[in-house]
Parts: C-alpha cells; structure tokens; sequence
C-alpha cells in the first residue's frame, strides 16, 4: 500500500490541535488510500498536498486560538473578527498579489529588472568564488603550499618556460617549476615541512589488450604527495619511500574515472599489471572518486606512478632541466613566512656549495606560496575580479531602478493610502501593507533570479577559455543566491519603507483635495538622484564594454603569420626511459609525411620538430653573424620543418625560396624579424648564419609567425630542414582541402604503419588552436558588452520612469502654459531639457569613473588605452540617445495635454 | 433556552450531510457527501473547524469509535445531531421556504 507524502503529513499534523490529530490523520490516511487504488498514488498524494495546503490555515487558527469559543456573534462580517498575526500576513500579501497584478507594467519591469541584475551576479560570482576563492578540498587546505623557483632577473633559463599553463608574466610572486637537483636539496635540507613532495606531469602510451596505443595523462609523484595532501587511495595503498627506488617504481595507483572507464570499476584490478611505455606496472590502488589534482581542471589524470630522479639529474652539472612541481604542508606553527626564510637559507647554501660554472648565473632564488594562489594565480584573480566588479554594477542599476520604480509607485498611490488612513487604517498597518508588496516584489525576482543564474552558469562553465584552473567545479552557488536576493530584499524593504512612512502621515487635507501636490518635492529629488546614479553606473559599464569591443577588435586583426583555415595537426610523442636516448624519428617523420602527401584531400603534408605555433614546444639556440656583434637577446627559436611545412601554413615567402626536397642540412629560411635583426638594411639570401658553431646558409625569408600566444613578443626564427637531423617528437602538420578532420583516418593509418607504437596526441585544426587564443578576450567582450547593454537599457527604464512622472505631476502647469500660448515644440523642449540636465550630471559623474577605474581594467585590454576617447565618446552618444528615447514619450504626453482637461479641476 | 441563532450554508450542508448520513457520519464521509451533492471539494482542516464550531454551539455531539487497521491504527470520530441541531435546521429551512415562497426556480414570479 502506498503512503501518503511525508512532508506533506507531517505539515499537517503540526498544524492541527493535538486532539484533532487522531480523527483527522486518520481520515485523510483513509480517503488517500481509497483515491490511490481508484486513481493511482500520484493522484492521490496531489490531493493529499491540496487538502493539507488547504487546511493549513484553518488548522492554525484553531490551534493558536487553542480550541477556544470563539466570540458568540462570530458569523459577522470577517473584518470584525479578531485575527491572527498569520492571518493578517496573508491577508496582506493576498492584497499586495492583487494590486502588482493592478499593475503589469511595473511589476513586469520591476521583476525582470530584479531578475537579471541577481541572476547575473550570482552567476558570475558562483564562477569566481569556484575558480579563485574557495579553498582547496583537502584537509587544512591553508596549510598546503607551493614551493618553487623564483625567477630573478639575469637568469639565463635554457629550453621551454617552466611556467605551468594559467602562470602568467605579470604576476611577480608566480613560482617556476624545480630543477630536480635543487628539489633534492630541499628534501635534504629543510625544516618548515611535515611534508614535501615533487610532482612531474607525463604523457604516458597505454598498452591496450588489444595492442593499440592509447594516449594517457599521467602525473609521476613522490611517496609525500599523499602525505600533503592527506589523501589515500580508496582501495589499496599508497606509494611509500620505497617506490622511489630505480626498479620498484613499477607501480600504479588509478584514478577512479580511469578505473571505470578501462577496468569497468572492477576492484580486482588492484594486484594486476598495466602496460606503459617502459614496461609493466603493478596497479597498487585506486583513488577516490572526488581526488583530482590540480583541482578540477578539464582533464584530469588518469593514474599516478612514482617519481624517481633519474640519476643523471641527481648531480649537478652544466645542464639541467627544469620541470618539477613542488608542493608541502606547513608544520604546526610554521608561518609561511619563516618557511620562506628557510627555503632562503637553503638558497645561499646551495650557492655557496656549488660555485658558478664560467658562464652559467647559478643565482638561487625559491618561493613559497599558498597552493591555492599558486593555482589561481594573480591575473587569473584579477580578471576575476573585475567581471565580479563589472556584474556589482549591473546589480547596483537595478537596484537603484528597483528603488526608483518603488517611489514612483508610491507617488501614485499617494491618493489611495489618503484615503485608506482617512477611513481609519492605523499608520502601522499601511506601512506593513506597502512594505509586504516591496518585499513580495523582491521575493518574486529572486525566485525568478534563480532560474536565469542556472542557466548562465552552465553557459558560462563552458564558455571558460583554457587555462582556468578549477572549471570542473563550477556551480551555482546558493550561498551567493541567498546573498543577492537579500541585498534585493534590503533595496525593496529600504525603499518600500521610506515613502511608506513618508506616505503613512500625509496632510490628509491637501492630499484628498484635488490634486495639490506637496511631499513630492523632496521625493522627486531623491528620484532625480538615482537616475543620475543609474546613468553614471551605466557608463562605467560602457566605457568598460567600447575597451574591451575595442581589444577584441584588435586581436582579431591580428596577423598569426600563417592561414589557418583548412590546416590539421597532431604531435606524435612518446616518453622514453628517463635519461635514455631517444630513437630518432626523422625517415619516420619522412614516410609518413610522404604517405599523406599522396592521400585525397591532402594538399601539404609536413612534420615540425619541436612545435607548431601555438604550442609550447620550443627550442631556442643563439644565431650569429660571422664578423658582426649583435646587440641584445641573440636568441632565436630552432624549427626543424619537412620541406613543406611553410606551404602547408601557407606562411608568406618574403624574398629567396622556400624549402625544397633536395635541400642539404646546411641551408636555413629566417623569419622577418630574424632578418632585421641579424640583417639589419641588407638582403640575407645568400649570406651565412652560424647556428651554435654551424655554419648555414640563408635560402629565404618568410613571414613572423606568432609563437607562444598570439598577443605574445615576436621571438626571431630559424627553419631548418629536418633530413639528416635527429628527431624524436614532433608535430604534423596537413593542409587538406575540405573539413580537416575528413583525412585524420588515413593519418591514423599512415602513422600505425610506420610507427605502429605511438599515439597521436593533441589533434587540432589549426583553426581551433588560433579561436582558443581569443576565447578569453571573446568571453570578456562578450559579457562586458552584455552589461553594458544591461546597464544600458535598465538605465533608460529609469530615464523614462522619472520624466513619466515628472510630467504627470505637472500637467496643470503644463496645461496653464499651454493656455497662455505655449506651443507643443516648446512643452516638448522643456521636458527634454529635464531629462538632458540628469542624464548630463551622470554622463560627467559616470565618465569621471570610468576614467578611474579604467586603470584598473589596463592589464586586460591589448594595444588600446584605458582612456581612449572612442569609447568614452561611444558611451556618451549610446547613453544620450537612449535616454532621449526614453524621454521623448513622456515628452510627446507632455504636449498632447489638453489644456481644457487639465485646467477643468480649478 | 436562548433562541437558536441562524445558519450559515456551509454549515447548513454540514448538518444536512450528517443528516443522510444517519449512523455513519464522520470526516471522510461527511466530506464526500458534500462532495457528490454539492460538487465543492472541501478541506478537512475547514471541515473539522466548522464541525468543532456546531458541536460547541451543541448543534452536534461527537463520539471516538475504535481504532481500525485501514486507518493506519486511528479512531474515527462520528458526528451525531442534536435535539437543538434539529430545531436550528427546521428553523432554516423554514425560513429560506417562506424566501423562496412565491418564485420559480428560475427567480421569476412564479405566476399563482
């Protein structure tokens, strides 16, 4: 037998008399079960949910009142029976329903404008306190740091930035990843931590049953990264010191994705051998299902193997790399502060017992830093930050609209309160009445908030550009909801209250006498106010939204150097053993390049070692010039290409010749700013560069092409051709002539054939890579220019409200004007010029901060001044013309006053 | 005695419901026999606050039966008219009949 709805009873027997309970509970229980075999159970658990909402009431009232007679004459008229505080509430709120649905146009506008200003910034703060300002899901989480090389000026870093991916330049506390001789020092050495660990990121080839290879992201970790992070697997066991040891470090822990995706969740895996690159590994454990570290980026790892230092690396010589990622956990006590004077300490050591090599800066500098703002980091949060900045304005508009929407309504009732006071309502019972409506008002938009603030966060999470740390975690967040409906509710509470209390002691007389109008003087002022707030606010956000239109605009003229469109890629890599040589790739790079070039739809087909554009793949080499000294960085970035790799880019030649097939190793293409820089005013072609010691000789000169980033410093570059050079990874490079994608079948075939163990990792169009490159800067226009356009038309709401009001409080004297021979232009020039004088107080207000805050905006824009003109100009001109538009109704009211109508009352 | 005051109609339908119901009147059947004749779903909370008002006005008594297993274990309580519940509903019905006395069902002039 079913059940009637547990809430749904229990509501009801908490409502009724203790002795009523028995009788009732067990009629309903009685009729629901007859209704659930006639109807179904659905059907009747909605019945059972009518009569309890139903009875709720009348319960209440009869157990409040205990049960007692009520008066003896009590079927008289209800308003003389004596009610409950409840009852009144309802009765209140049933009045307040009734006269917002008296009138649709405010309430409408009031709602949305209540709505969308909530909405948003829930939305867009539940992504930053996800992304920046919640603390990471580990156990005392403030005591984890990061612990890295800081870079200091004069340090000659050889190979790719250490930088991990969401770091930035302009953050100057950002920490670098670790060469693994200075991280053997630290464990050595120091004395701040419980803990420390080193993490390394590795792109693994997994070993299928079946022997196809599969692309894995795996993270090498030493035994303390579980210690730091207080984090156990959940079947099996950890690594312990001992796997840090050459030849027992054949072991895998899992994640819990990767176990269900690959071993159907299947715990007997634990015990049983996964195959890598470098041979078997034993499955240890598997974590748990919420464990992902970094937290939450989009692709997590899927297992974890121990880090061993490999033991060329456990020296220090001429060379090193560096790639680790360090973190610790503070010991009790420790301040962050005296950790870093202690990994300072270790610095000078280090120094000291490892004098400069000739020519190398050994200077030593560590960081340590809260893993979360390492995480973060410093642009990412002040990017942040500014669109939190950017949507509070948004939420500020609406509620000085809301504001302003309330105290014109309450102008309009001015008469109808009178009366109500004239015919005996307490004053106490018309500010409840009108402070209910406001807070119903309030209510209602929040609800409505919380609808649209769903939604956008689903947009917005995947509308993140890469490099956001944290973006699985995005959600909305009802702690933020809760707040920005409060701030509604104070805004509607706030500004329901003062007019009512204003409105509660009116001068009866006056107001009941026809027409003559006395406490509106201080409250328009108060309304011209907040017009003058909304249009300012709203400038700022236009301002906000012409410099970031305006940097888009620009980086989307901006020349990658090469055309795009139709262009597919993928790296072909695979992880030796650590500090094993690699196989070269080169005729293999070669087949496969001449197999594509003979496939269908393939026009170019080329191979580029160590990176394409876009990637972070770079191999840098000093250039020189026999007999001339070159001032300056003479550092040049080192591609070794296929001969067709700049047709397949389609990179512009600018003088000599492209590559060709029968070229010899010695012959090299320089980019444009090669040229100028070791050419200054002559024609390279023909003359001979030493690259390191080798002597090449310039064939061409082709276009720059954007490296790194696309907003990134042009970095001088050398081509090289691959034949005869030693390749190990690379990437490929195919232009094809219809969808790139049609032609990666037969890419996948070629590269089986000839490298039968390697997978392709990374495909992309060339196009996607180069859209990913403005994703954040199209987000940031996007949204700024969605709150403009917010502000904007919110603003303009408030403009039209104000001068509709403003007319209709002076329709007599418009009327009298009109009589004595004003002409319509004349009455429609003096409502205007009303508007014209608020708008331009906000316009001067808005523009002055907007000129301030712009600063703070600097670091986001891309070639364009925070006080460029231009959109300062735009805002004013969107503004004005909006608000002329909105003050030309009521202006066109204005004149169309009939001035026998109006002057009939006299 | 003091005079019975008038009945409202809900609590007209109520007696009347207790009425037809003879020996069988209690909240479930006192609801759907206003229900079927009436065609108005009411609430029990309503409901009861009305009964409790008529057996205070002693209109109605009430008695508890046993409790019974269909009923999750709860006793019923059966409603039962009064002498005076009698008096007070003839007293009504008296006095609509001499209202209406005189017009058609179609509030015409009934023609005499």
């Amino acid at each position: 037998m079913s059940r009637p709805p547990r809430t749904a009873e229990r509501l009801m027997a908490w409502s009724l008399p203790k002795g009523d309970r028995e009788a009732i509970l067990g009629d309903l229980l009685e009729e629901f079960a007859t209704l659930a075999a006639q109807a179904g159970s659905r059907h009747a658990g909605r019945w059972y949910w009518r009569q309890t909402r139903r009875s709720l009431l009348p319960n209440l009232r009869r157990r409040l009142t205990n049960g007692e007679p009520e008066a003896s004459h009590s079927i008289g008229p209800r308003s003389q029976r004596k009610r409950l505080p409840l009852e009144e509430l309802m009765m209140d709120l049933r009045d307040a329903f009734r006269s917002l649905r008296a009138a649709p146009a405010f309430t409408l506008v009031a709602l949305a404008v209540l709505a969308l200003g909530i909405g948003a910034t829930t939305a867009i703060f539940s992504v930053v306190d996800a992304v920046v300002l919640r603390s990471l899901p580990f156990e005392q989480a403030d005591r984890i740091v990061a612990i890295g090389e800081r870079s200091t000026p004069g340090k000659g870093g050889k190979g790719a930035p250490a930088r991990p991916p969401g770091m930035d330049a302009r953050d100057p506390l950002a920490l670098s990843r670790v060469q693994p001789q200075n991280y053997l020092d630290w464990v050595a050495q120091q004395q701040s931590f419980d803990s420390i660990a080193a993490i390394a990121y590795a792109e693994l080839t997994l070993r299928g049953p079946d022997g196809r290879p599969e692309e894995v992201l795996a993270e090498r970790v030493t035994a303390g990264f579980f210690d730091v992070l207080r984090v156990r697997p959940a079947v099996g066991r950890a690594f312990t010191i001992d796997n840090e040891v050459d030849g027992r470090n054949k072991v895998a822990i899992l994640s819990e994705a990767f176990w269900h995706r690959h071993f159907g969740g299947d715990p007997a895996i634990v015990g049983h051998a996964i195959t890598l690159d470098d041979g078997p590994y034993e499955v240890v454990g598997i974590m748990p299902s919420d464990f992902s570290y970094p937290v939450g980026t989009a692709r997590t790892a899927d297992f974890w193997v121990p880090y061993v230092v490999p033991p060329n690396e456990r020296v220090r010589g001429r060379g090193f790399s560096v790639y680790l990622e360090s973190i610790g956990r503070l010991k009790p006590g420790v301040s962050i502060a005296q950790a870093q004077a202690n990994m300072d300490q270790i610095a000078a050591a280090i120094e000291q017992a490892n004098p400069s090599p000739k020519g190398m800066n050994n200077k030593a500098a560590f960081g340590v830093r809260p893993l979360r703002d390492h995480l973060v980091g410093a642009s990412m949060r002040s990017w942040m930050m500014m669109l939190l900045a950017a949507v509070g304005i948004v939420l500020l508009i609406a509620c000085t609209n809301v504001a302003n929407l309330l105290l014109a309504r309450a102008s309009a009732r001015e008469r109808e309160v009178a009366v109500r006071s004239a015919l005996g309502a307490s004053r106490w019972r018309i500010v409840r009445q009108l402070m209910v409506e406001s807070l119903a008002l309030s209510v209602a938009g929040a609800i409505l908030s919380i609808a649209l603030a769903w939604w956008t966060v689903d947009v917005l999470r995947s509308a993140m550009p890469e490099g956001v740390p944290r973006v699985a975690t995005i959600a909305l967040d009802l702690r933020v909801l809760a707040a920005a409906a409060g701030l509604s509710i104070v805004t509607g509470l706030l500004f329901g209250i003062v007019p009512a209390l204003q409105m509660s002691r009116p001068d009866l007389t006056s107001c009941l006498k026809d027409g003559v109008q006395s406490a509106g003087r201080a409250r328009q002022r108060l309304r011209g106010a907040l017009v003058v707030a909304e249009v300012a606010l709203a400038v700022v956000l236009l301002v906000g939204a012409g410099l970031f239109i305006g940097s888009f605009i620009r980086v989307l003229a901006l020349d990658p150097g090469f055309n795009p469109e139709g262009v597919l890629t993928m790296q072909l890599f695979m992880a030796g053993q650590p500090g094993q040589r690699r196989p070269d790739w080169t005729p293999a790079f070669a087949q496969i390049v001449d197999r594509l070039a003979h496939t269908p739809g393939v026009i170019n087909a080329s191979a580029s070692s160590p990176g394409i554009p876009f990637t972070f793949n770079m191999q840098i080499d000093g250039l020189s010039v026999p007999g001339k000294s070159i001032e300056g960085d003479t550092g040049v970035s080192i591609k070794t290409v296929t001969p067709d790799y700049h047709r397949a880019l389609r990179i512009p030649l600018r003088s000599g010749r492209l590559f060709e097939a029968t070229d010899p190793p010695t012959v090299v293409i320089i980019s444009d700013s090669a040229a100028r820089t070791f050419f200054p005013g002559e024609g390279p072609v023909g003359r001979t560069a030493n690259l390191g010691n080798t002597p090449h000789t310039v064939v061409g000169v082709v276009a720059d092409v954007r490296q790194w980033t696309l907003e990134g410093k042009l970095r001088p570059e050398v081509y090289v051709p691959m034949a005869q050079s030693q390749t190990s990874s690379g990437y490929l490079v195919i232009r094809t002539s219809g969808d790139p994608y049609d032609v990666l079948p037969a890419v996948k075939a070629a590269t089986m054939n000839v490298l039968p163990d390697v997978p392709l990792r990374y495909v992309t169009s060339m196009k996607k890579a180069l859209d990913r490159q403005t994703a954040q800067r199209r987000l940031n226009m996007l949204m700024l220019a969605l709150f403009g356009l917010l502000g904007l038309v919110i603003s303009a709401v408030g403009v039209y409200g104000v001068m509709a009001y403003i007319v209709s409080q002076r329709t007599r004297e418009i009327g009298v004007r009109m009589a004595l021979g004003a002409t319509k232009s004349k009455v429609i020039g003096m409502v205007l010029a009303n508007a014209c004088a608020l708008v331009f107080a906000g316009l001067v207000l808005g523009g002055i901060g907007a000129w301030y805050l712009g600063t703070t905006a600097q670091a986001f824009l891309f070639d364009i001044e925070s006080h460029d003109p231009r959109a300062f100009l735009a805002a004013v001109v969107a503004l004005s013309v909006a608000a002329l538009a909105a003050s030309a109704i009521p202006a066109r009211r204005a004149a169309g006053v009939d001035p026998t109508v109006a002057l009939r009352g006299e | 005695m003091t005079k019975p005051e008038s009945l409202g109609e809900f609590e007209q339908c109520l007696l009347l419901a207790v009425v037809h119901l003879e020996q069988e009147a209690y909240g479930v059947t006192i609801r759907r026999e206003i229900e079927r004749r009436t065609d108005r779903e009411v609430a029990i909370g309503a409901l009861y606050t009305s009964l409790d008002r008529l057996e205070r006005k002693g209109y109605l008594r009430s008695a508890m039966s046993d409790p019974t297993p269909q009923r999750g274990g709860r006793s019923k309580r059966y409603f039962m008219l009064t002498p005076r519940g009698t008096i007070v509903l003839r007293q009504s019905r008296e006095r609509m009949a001499r209202m209406w006395a005189g017009l058609s069902p179609d509030l015409r002039k009934a023609r005499s």
